[in-house]
């Protein structure tokens, strides 16, 4: 009950930078328009309750998103976005594999693909999300 | 006493109506305004949106402070106090106006401490900062609020209301109802107090508020506004009074709904205001001279008449 | 056929001057250094380690040379290499030095080079690792957050009551220490992967790659091609300048400007997608050439669509000039005046907000650039006014140039049939350069032996960063924001 309240507006914090925030920010616009299904996004990880994984990485960079996960209040829900995140794109100082290391510490419920996906792929795992039980 | 419970559960019908209404309003204007289609849903429908929306925070369990109960229950408080209707107000008193305005300026001392106090720690200059924001926007109010009071020679609003039988008060003050509207926008616009959560970024009042603390200052924020317009209403659009065939009643709701209406078109015309020096600026330079006249010129006006009437 | 006459001379003139320099280094330096490359606008020659001071010494104070900026330092501690850069505004000239060690596996001390290079450019000091600072500048740190500006470093601040006395823009979270080695690859295949070196933008690391790798081979495209390009970068530019407004507009928190501006970006970014396939990453330059032609369709309804942009744009700046709350967040705020902006040697817009007059697309003709009318905009003082209301300008002249160019697209192939894998590249170096949105992007290519290639993208950012942190120092605090996000920082040299 209280999960599918949440998940009726959820507020998304998008971590990293690149070529994936482009079509986030083109998906806010009024062309895509993704308040319409109650979607805000927030600047303060413990008023959100989705992470957005996306973007360019190094080993600083991704402790930081590890902290800013482990700030959000329960229940909270990963997507992972585009490309990079989701091959072996490696980096100085983040390992091999940068999803790998990321699974390790937290669980990523929705895979988006493309190099940049398009913003309606966006939104639509966005919609896949709240389907979820 | 059953009496007095059934006005009770009549002023909570009333504003839980408003809050769903407006709430409900406030996304569509907003969202129209910029070219959007508002709030659909995804298999809930779009007019659960306030529901939904609100009820959300207390699903997630996170502890909640002194400062937000007080917030929660000081809005529901000031309407005790103000009436909606003729029939409808609990406590009648000669001093009703002088005791909103104190329990106004009480809430916003809470709303401003609420803020600065996070679980961090507690600043004090930036209290004082925010409070002297504040307090600089309240003051104009209050001198056009004494300019009413004097007009009108009563501190008790069914008395200034009864007194606007034949003309509003809009015709005798026109300069007061202009300073009260700006501080009214500047006040929503400072308090972010219409709640838009587009990129949410750098707002100045804005809690990093999460649980029940964000709905109570949610809550809060939009009794806030509907006591604001309640005043302005009261003071200066001639309140509940009929107008030809139309009741008195339905006449106050539509006045309510047209300003509401008009405050958001202006909130969303203005962009943010994030500095203290430009909202001095503007209250030392326009609103505080405006009402410091207007409040003159009805003493004097105040005088000649007694003179007159005397002689 | 006169005036034609005339710019042929002026480039003529330009080439000489380049080779008067060429001739002077060998002159006064002689064996010091190493073969010298000529590119243009771009001067490559190795040095040694011993002799690098002595050389920047010369190159600054003599009158011969009097390159007085320090343009960039690019250093890579894996790969040991250290490239310096010089500039010149008024010869409109870089100097690349290349750094080696005598004993070639024997890494760098970088700390003492910038130190050293400190006596001649204050500059120097903002390359070196500066995370001493952290510890100084902590009365309140902004760590990168989810808005456009803010997401490639973090901001490090000591404050007096509340004006910034001192600002640190750190970027560790978006500096990489390596760089890219494509082995024996394709070259069309490598194209695809520079696209992200500069994310707002994705069509310009491309072709300069490819304007790297023509120079080379001393191609001749055909007209079309070089047309097609001028176009699909002018509606890059408006694309990414669209996007600096909509970031400005968020942080000034007029969300009206912001929902109006990306409108009018999907309309560019729908024209992109019909011509390219894709909306942000376009892999479409080839070496020779384009991938496709475009049709002419496509050309008819974006040369329709070109006045409603213009009315849709001019309404947006209506939007920013009407509203008395924005003007007072921009009119002299964050004030750049031209001589700080000379000596951190920025380019691109924020350079022609501060009055001074430097675009590559007129003074080095690359493209067929000279064979277009439009004008250079420039801003007078160089605060958040100016450097918004120039990216408009520049929306202005770029609308006005993809309306020229199709009006006069020529006919004809677009692309020489070259086979990539069939070309032989003997090892060089290479250096090319373009005018992207936010400034001079600088590929350095290195063919090595085995046909591996090392790319290192000099992107303008860093210049940008540097400046913003001078005019940072005497803001006041509400301003912070604003005046950030007026530089349009993005981090694009990410390797």
């Amino acid at each position: 009950m209280s999960n599918s309240l949440i998940k009726s507006s959820l507020n998304i914090y998008v971590a990293g930078y690149g070529c994936c925030k482009q079509e986030i920010i083109a998906s806010a616009g009024p062309v895509y328009d993704i308040s319409r299904f109650g979607i805000s996004f927030v600047s303060f990880p413990e008023s959100a309750d989705v992470l957005v994984f996306q973007g360019f990485y190094n080993g600083k960079g991704l402790k930081k998103v590890i902290n800013i996960y482990n700030q959000m209040i329960s229940p909270k829900w990963v997507i992972a976005l585009g490309k990079c995140t989701l091959e072996n794109l490696s980096y100085e100082g983040s390992g091999n594999n940068l999803l790998y290391e990321f699974k390790k510490r937290l669980k990523v419920d929705v895979y988006v693909p493309g190099c940049p996906p398009r913003p309606e792929a966006f939104i639509y795992s966005l919609l896949r999300l709240m389907e979820k039980p | 006493m059953l009496i007095l419970l059934k006005k009770i559960g009549y002023i909570i019908l009333i504003l839980g109506i408003n809050l769903y209404i407006v709430s409900f309003l406030n996304n569509k204007i907003i969202s129209r305004i910029e070219l959007r289609r508002g709030y659909k849903g995804y298999k809930r429908g779009g007019l659960g949106f306030p529901f939904s929306n609100s009820l959300k925070y207390i699903a997630k369990g996170v502890p909640f402070s002194i400062w937000d109960i007080l917030i929660f229950v000081f809005p529901i408080l000031l309407w005790s106090v103000v009436p909606i209707s003729f029939n409808l107000s609990i406590i009648d008193s000669q001093y009703n106006l002088f005791i909103a305005m104190v329990l106004y300026i009480l809430l916003l001392v809470f709303r401003v401490f609420s803020v600065t106090y996070s679980k961090y720690n507690f600043v004090i200059s930036d209290f004082i900062r925010r409070f002297s924001q504040m307090l600089t926007l309240i003051t104009p109010v209050l001198f056009s609020v004494l300019a009413i009071i004097i007009l009108n020679k009563s501190l008790d609003f069914k008395i200034i209301v009864n007194s606007q039988y034949q003309y509003w008060n809009i015709i005798y003050q026109p300069v007061g109802f202009i300073v009260f509207f700006i501080s009214i926008v500047v006040q929503i616009k400072l308090m972010n107090l219409s709640e838009h959560n587009q990129f949410l970024y750098s707002d100045n009042t804005n809690k990093e508020g999460e649980g029940i603390s964000k709905l109570a200052s949610r809550f809060s924020s939009y009794l806030i506004i509907f006591f604001l317009i309640t005043l302005l209403n009261i003071l200066y659009l001639g309140g509940w009074q009929k107008l030809y065939m139309v009741s008195g009643d339905i006449m106050a709701g539509i006045k309510f709904y047209i300003i509401f209406v008009i405050l958001i078109l202006f909130e969303r015309a203005i962009s943010n205001i994030s500095s203290l020096s430009k909202i001095i600026n503007l209250n030392y330079k326009l609103l505080l001279p405006l009402s410091i006249a207007n409040l003159v010129i009805t003493i004097v006006f105040f005088i000649l008449r007694n003179v007159y009437f005397i002689i | 056929m006169e005036s034609e006459d005339i710019k042929n001379k002026g480039s003529d003139i330009i080439g000489s001057f380049a080779e008067n320099i060429e001739n002077n280094l060998n002159y006064y330096f002689g064996s010091k250094i190493g073969a010298v490359y000529n590119f243009g606008k771009e001067i490559y020659f190795e040095a040694g380690y011993e002799n690098l001071f002595s050389i920047i010494d010369s190159l600054k104070n003599k009158a011969d040379f009097n390159f007085n900026i320090l343009s960039s330092i690019k250093y890579k501690e894996a790969s040991n290499f250290l490239l310096i850069s010089l500039f010149s505004y008024e010869k409109s000239m870089t100097l690349n030095i290349r750094v080696r060690n005598s004993i070639s596996y024997l890494k760098f001390d970088f700390k003492n080079i910038t130190s050293s290079i400190k006596k001649f450019f204050d500059v120097s000091e903002y390359y070196s690792d500066r995370d001493y600072i952290k510890d100084i500048n902590n009365d309140l740190i902004i760590f990168s957050q989810t808005p456009e500006t803010l997401d490639t470093f973090d901001i490090y601040l000591s404050l007096n009551d509340n004006l910034i006395k001192d600002a640190y823009l750190c970027d560790e979270i978006s500096r990489y220490n390596s760089s890219i080695i494509f082995k024996s690859m394709e070259i069309n295949k490598l194209i695809s992967m520079l696209n992200n070196m500069d994310y707002k933008a994705g069509i310009y690391p491309e072709l300069c790659f490819c304007l790297g790798i023509e120079s080379l081979l001393q191609i001749k495209l055909p007209k079309r091609a070089v047309y097609i390009r001028m176009l699909l970068c002018e509606l890059f530019r408006v694309a990414c300048h669209l996007s600096y407004i909509v970031s400005m507009s968020l942080v000034l928190g007029n969300t009206a400007a912001f929902n109006y501006t990306l409108t009018e970006k999907e309309k560019i970014l729908s024209i992109i997608e019909l011509i390219t396939g894709s909306r942000v990453i376009p892999n479409f330059m080839r070496i020779g050439g384009v991938k496709k032609d475009i049709e002419e369709n496509i050309l008819d309804s974006l040369h329709k669509l070109i006045p409603h942009l213009y009315k849709g744009i001019k309404k947006i700046e209506d939007i920013f000039l009407s509203d008395v709350v924005m003007l007072e967040k921009l009119k002299n705020v964050g004030t750049a005046d031209s001589k700080s902006a000379k000596a951190s040697g920025i380019t691109g817009p924020n350079l022609r907000a501060s009055g001074i007059r430097y675009d590559l697309r007129k003074t080095s003709n690359y493209l067929l650039y000279k064979n277009i009318a439009f004008t250079v905009p420039l801003g007078r003082i160089g605060d958040n006014f100016d450097r918004l209301t120039i990216r408009f300008k520049e929306v202005y002249q770029s609308l006005k140039i993809i309306s020229e160019l199709i009006e006069s697209m020529p006919l004809g192939a677009v692309g020489k049939m070259i086979n990539p894998a069939s070309l032989e590249l003997y090892p060089t170096p290479i250096i090319s350069t373009v005018e992207c949105p936010h400034g001079i992007f600088k590929l350095f290519i290195e063919i090595k032996e085995n046909r591996d290639i090392e790319i290192i993208p000099i992107g303008p950012t860093k210049n940008n960063m540097i400046l913003c942190e001078k005019t940072l120092s005497n803001c006041s605090f509400d301003e912070l924001l604003a005046v950030v996000s007026s530089f349009g920082i993005e981090s694009a040299e990410m390797y």
